[in-house]
């Protein structure tokens, strides 16, 4: 019995203490990132990896308040909140580490490569098809009469994507176009998966959302669509970041160059992301090309202005 | 044996002793006799060390034990609602208590006691009365020069009593154990014990064999704990004589007012110069009766002492 | 002199944690008035709550006394107290999406804390109930009868009442779980899912601030009920049962069926079955092999085992000194009826600076001092050994010898109960590890929060159940009630 609890007891005290250990601050789903880790650790047993996973906001969030208490944790971070990277790098509080791989589409490495992409993501919209025969194929086909009340979006309070969806329409489109969307019945979720999930069970009959969580329903069953409108769908900027604070800066490189090595490359296509490197092979049923436009990310005014209409709490 | 010498107890919320002196003699029988809440056990629990005194001195065999913890003090003690331990079998309660444990001397303790073939049986499986054999054998286990008992009987029914009463006294007396046994029962008191202390109201009234305090005893409270009787409170004095001291034929005039039958004998209420009695006499309702009460009792009386007379 | 200076730098100690919380917090509470109406909700909610759960708490209680519910069906019933009042929430969900409907918000929110807090308000009143109707019966006896009946059955009951009213009141003033996944999807908050929320926000100037001057609002709504209530375990005396009847039971046993189904049933749709196909395609595999999830359970079982260890060890060593143990329990009393989003706050605010955060040590603190008040209370509450150790001293048995054979077997039945009654509530606990994990110290709670929130629906009913199941374990230890 004793003896039970001390080597439980140990099992508790020792992945905080090896010395091998990487923790990582996420914004990724949680399956995604169990897969990359996993494989992470095959090719390099007895490391540990620790990660901490919530909506963008929430692991912003808490960063900022470990940074305000002296002490942060992450070795590694990866989130879509790009402004605040951008916060980071002006404190020189990141840690430059140039992606070295053949083939690297160089407007991906952002700031000379202070932090960049290692896989695509979209913001898009995605029909229920039982719901919604004929599905939009514009940002403003949102506003036919034929989708009121079947709209949704998710939080951009927590959701990064979210949080570029609302900065990238509202520019190119005004705020009035979200104003259209509330009166047309947009209702808001807290996240893109929980929205999915809603969306797949037909709670929702369209949505704007990832594509990448979309496609994972589908090879599940569900009955969803992705639709790439044609004035361009949004790419969320989710990259990656090393921080000066590191105390295991060299795992972190590892981890990184990891990602944009073929296995990871090729475990986000099957995961339903588009790869960085031109060599990996698509998602199944994506197009080979989409149109993109770089995502702005609202600033707290926008946001604001956002959560008054919607009336959002934070 | 057992010696209290001006022992003082105060609780918060009232009750306690106030100055008691006591002596028990090595080998004595000695019962002390009180109403509830008059203190008798609180002297017992001085006596084994789960109270300690505010003031005086306690002493067994001789060695003054005062401020000594309980388990120091070589008493055995039974208590009022037994106390066992709902965990152990009667044989393991006593070679717990034992200094050096003896399976054999143990048993032969329980079939001293009638509870050889109970030995493996825990308190919930035993009877009132065999749980008051184990409590019994639990306190003569360590083989203790002073036992201390309170109301061990009272739990149990009257012809059961009867016959455990008679059983420890001989086994008390066999072993030469010093016992001091708390009772409310002035026939238990009697029937049991060399020697009785009165307890009354904290103190020690009174202190003798039990026929000393049957027939002489020393203030109202002491004649009232030995049992019924009439008592007349005149100035100054209290006048107090049992039914049975009366005896027909005397100087003493009184009316019969009324006839009863109680457990075989005649008892009549009548008028005497001093009030209304019960006497034990045999006369009619409307007769006049003359009496003789001897011995007639003329006590002191207390201020704050009872009123009223006290009888059937 | 000593002993009180001592108690009081103790008492000092403890209260660490709310009085940084307080100062933290009172610059920023101006702030929190445009919060005013989540403080409201928090009032009414749980207000409301309380009302619905006394009162079916009631008559279940009633139904149990009359009808003589025995042990199956009480266990039955008691069933839905132990499974985690998040898992309630999730099952009232899923239960309520299979037919269709959509029940987050202000009505999922009371439905799962009534079907949740039902059993407690039950544990608190029967006792009462029974004593009451005893009373009630001897009433009939003398004739009295109808509304005149009431008089007598009402008055012994409202101090009762009034007790399990406010401790129902501050489970759920302070309750996570159930405003965690019913509430915030819907954008309804409460002060704990606000406060949590504000601590997440990447916007706010000071989150740690904003969530203290939160924790200051908490602490407001829950004095009065904390100075009111006795929680706890309760000592139900014999009393002569009145006449029973069938019917009763029936209405006993047709709630705890329904109760339970509720929960169960959209749980097992989601956890078993593939919402698309249709097929049956158990998720439990699949949630049992996410490594978030394989921590989650061996943290919690580690951080259940040693808080339970721990607390059981401190109230055996408190127990031979009573005064001792009374004192330093109505101490933690505090943590135990104060909203646990307090605790979790003020160790925040304690220990950011100090290595201890970020590590499951800050957890296991945050456990200690959360269930320290129901281990103490739980061999405090046992039964009076004093006599059988002062028994065994008299006949000269040294006082360590005494407590070890003759005290510490006795109590090893309520530290038992107690083991099992604080196991599955430390290893399902949500509201302080949502706040204080870090990452490798995730709870299994937190894990299937953050399945939930991720979108692993299945993977999430799946877990839930399997907590289910270990929570069915506190019936084991379930003293008799």
């Amino acid at each position: 019995m004793i003896r039970a609890t001390v080597y439980l007891l140990l099992g508790f005290l020792l992945p905080a203490l090896a010395q091998g250990s990487l923790t990582l601050y996420t914004s990724e789903i949680l399956a995604d990132v169990n897969a990359l880790v996993e494989a992470f650790r095959r090719q390099n047993p007895g490391v540990g990896v620790q990660v901490f996973r919530s909506g963008t906001g929430e692991v912003v969030a808490k960063l900022r308040a470990e940074l305000e208490a002296g002490n942060p944790q992450p070795d590694l971070l990866w989130f879509a909140n790009e402004d605040f990277l951008k916060e980071l790098a002006a404190k020189g509080l990141l840690r430059r580490v140039p992606p070295t791989v053949p083939g690297y589409p160089v407007q991906l490495a952002y700031q000379g490569g202070l932090y960049y992409e290692v896989r695509l993501l979209y913001n898009a919209i995605v029909v229920n098809t039982q719901r919604v025969p004929e599905p939009p194929s514009s940002w403003r086909d949102l506003l036919r009469p034929a989708y009121r009340g079947l709209l949704g979006m998710p939080d951009p309070n927590f959701s990064g994507a979210a949080l570029a969806t609302v900065g990238t329409l509202a520019q190119r489109l005004g705020f009035g176009y979200f104003e259209a969307l509330k009166a047309q019945g947009l209702r808001i979720e807290q996240s893109n998966p929980v929205l999915q999930q809603k969306l797949a069970r037909g709670e929702y009959g369209v949505a704007i959302t990832t594509d990448f969580g979309a496609r994972q329903e589908i090879a599940k069953g569900a009955p969803l669509r992705v639709v790439y409108p044609r004035d361009g769908a949004i790419l969320v900027p989710t990259p990656v970041a090393v921080p000066t604070w590191s105390r295991n800066p060299q795992l972190a490189l590892s981890f990184l160059r990891f990602l944009l090595s073929p296995e990871a490359q090729r475990l986000f296509a099957e995961r339903g992301y588009y790869p960085v490197l031109p060599e990996a092979p698509r998602p199944a049923g994506a197009p080979a090309q989409v149109l993109g436009i770089r995502a702005t990310f609202a600033d707290p005014g926008l946001l604001a202005q956002f959560n008054a209409l919607f009336g959002l709490r934070r | 044996m057992v010696r209290l010498e001006a022992v003082s107890k105060r609780f918060p919320k009232g009750g306690g002793v106030q100055e008691v002196d006591l002596a028990v003699e090595e080998g004595e029988v000695f019962a002390l006799l009180g109403a509830s809440g008059s203190g008798k056990t609180t002297l017992l629990n001085l006596v084994a060390g789960l109270l300690l005194p505010d003031a005086g001195h306690v002493y067994l065999a001789g060695r003054r034990v005062t401020h000594l913890p309980p388990e120091r003090r070589g008493v055995g003690y039974v208590f009022q609602d037994q106390s066992l331990w709902p965990h152990m079998t009667a044989l393991e309660h006593l070679l717990l208590v034992m200094p050096r444990p003896d399976r054999r001397r143990a048993m032969a303790l329980l079939e001293r006691l009638g509870m050889g073939e109970h030995a493996h049986k825990r308190p919930h499986e035993l009877s009132g009365g065999q749980r008051q054999r184990v409590a019994l054998a639990r306190a003569l286990a360590r083989e203790p020069k002073v036992i201390l008992m309170d109301e061990p009987y009272s739990a149990l029914d009257p012809v059961l009593r009867e016959e455990l009463r008679r059983e420890v006294r001989t086994l008390l007396k066999d072993l030469g154990i010093t016992a001091l046994h708390v009772t409310h029962d002035p026939e238990e008191a009697m029937l049991l014990a060399d020697r009785v202390g009165v307890v009354h109201g904290g103190r020690m009234l009174q202190v003798g064999t039990p026929q000393e305090l049957y027939e002489r005893p020393n203030s109202l409270e002491a004649f009232l704990a030995f049992g019924r009787g009439n008592v007349f409170l005149l100035d100054g004095e209290v006048l107090a004589f049992r039914q049975e001291w009366v005896r027909p034929g005397g100087s003493l005039k009184g009316l019969v007012r009324e006839r009863r039958i109680l457990r075989g004998e005649v008892l009549c209420r009548v008028d005497l110069p001093f009030g209304e009695a019960w006497v034990r006499l045999d006369a009619w309702p409307g007769e006049e009766a003359s009496l003789e009460i001897s011995p007639l009792l003329r006590l002191p009386r207390r201020p704050e002492g009872e009123e009223g007379a006290v009888g059937e | 002199m000593d002993r009180h200076l001592a108690q009081l730098a103790l008492g000092a100690l403890l209260a660490l944690p709310l009085l940084h919380l307080l100062a933290r917090g009172t610059p920023l509470l101006p702030g929190t008035l445009r919060d005013l109406d989540v403080v409201g909700a928090s009032l009414v909610l749980a207000g409301a709550g309380t009302l619905l759960a006394l009162g079916m708490g009631l008559g279940l209680a009633v139904a149990a006394v009359w009808g003589r519910v025995g042990g199956f069906w009480e266990s039955l019933l008691l069933l839905g107290y132990l499974v985690p009042p998040f898992v309630t929430g999730m099952g009232v969900l899923f239960s309520f999406q299979a037919f269709g409907i959509a029940i987050q918000g202000v009505p999922g929110i009371l439905l799962a804390w009534t079907l949740h807090y039902t059993p407690l308000a039950y544990l608190l009143l029967k006792p009462q109930v029974r004593l009451a109707l005893g009373l009630l019966t001897a009433a009939r006896v003398h004739g009295v009868t109808g509304a005149r009946g009431l008089g007598v059955v009402l008055p012994p009951l409202l101090p009762a009442l009034a007790v399990a009213g406010g401790g129902l009141y501050l489970a759920l003033l302070g309750n996570f779980g159930v405003p965690a996944v019913l509430g915030t999807p819907a954008g309804v908050y409460v002060l704990p899912t606000l406060a949590y929320t504000r601590l997440m926000s990447p916007f706010a100037t000071d989150p740690l601030g904003q969530a203290a001057a939160l924790g200051i609002w908490l602490t407001l709504l829950a004095l009065p009920a904390v100075l009111l209530a006795r929680p706890g375990i309760l000592e139900a005396r014999e009393t002569p049962l009145p006449p029973g009847g069938g019917p009763y039971r029936l209405v006993y046993g047709l709630y705890a069926l329904l109760a339970l189904a509720l929960i169960l049933l959209g749980l097992l749709r989601e956890a078993l079955q593939n919402p698309y196909t249709g097929a049956f395609q158990p998720a439990f595999a699949q949630a049992l092999a996410l490594p978030l999830v394989q921590a989650g359970l061996r943290n919690s079982l580690l951080l259940a085992l040693l808080t339970v260890g721990l607390l059981l060890a401190l109230a055996l060593a408190l127990r031979p000194f009573p005064q001792v143990l009374r004192r330093i329990r109505s101490l933690l009393d505090l943590y135990y009826l104060l909203p646990g989003t307090l605790l979790g706050l003020g160790l925040i605010l304690l220990l950011a600076p100090t290595p201890l955060y970020g590590t499951p040590w800050i957890l296991l603190l945050a456990y200690l001092l959360n269930f320290a008040a129901l281990a103490l209370r739980a061999l405090e509450g046992g039964p009076r050994v004093e006599g059988a150790v002062a028994v065994g001293r008299v006949h000269g048995l040294p006082p360590w010898r005494s407590w070890w054979r003759l005290g510490y077997p006795l109590l090893w039945p309520s530290a038992f109960a107690g083991a099992f009654l604080i196991l599955p509530l430390a290893f399902s606990e949500i509201t302080l590890s949502a706040l204080l994990y870090a990452p490798g110290s995730e709870t299994v709670g937190v894990a299937v929060l953050s399945a939930l929130n991720g979108g692993l629906y299945r993977e999430g009913a799946a877990l839930g159940l399997v907590l289910m199941g270990i929570s069915a374990l506190g019936l084991l230890g379930r003293p008799r009630w």
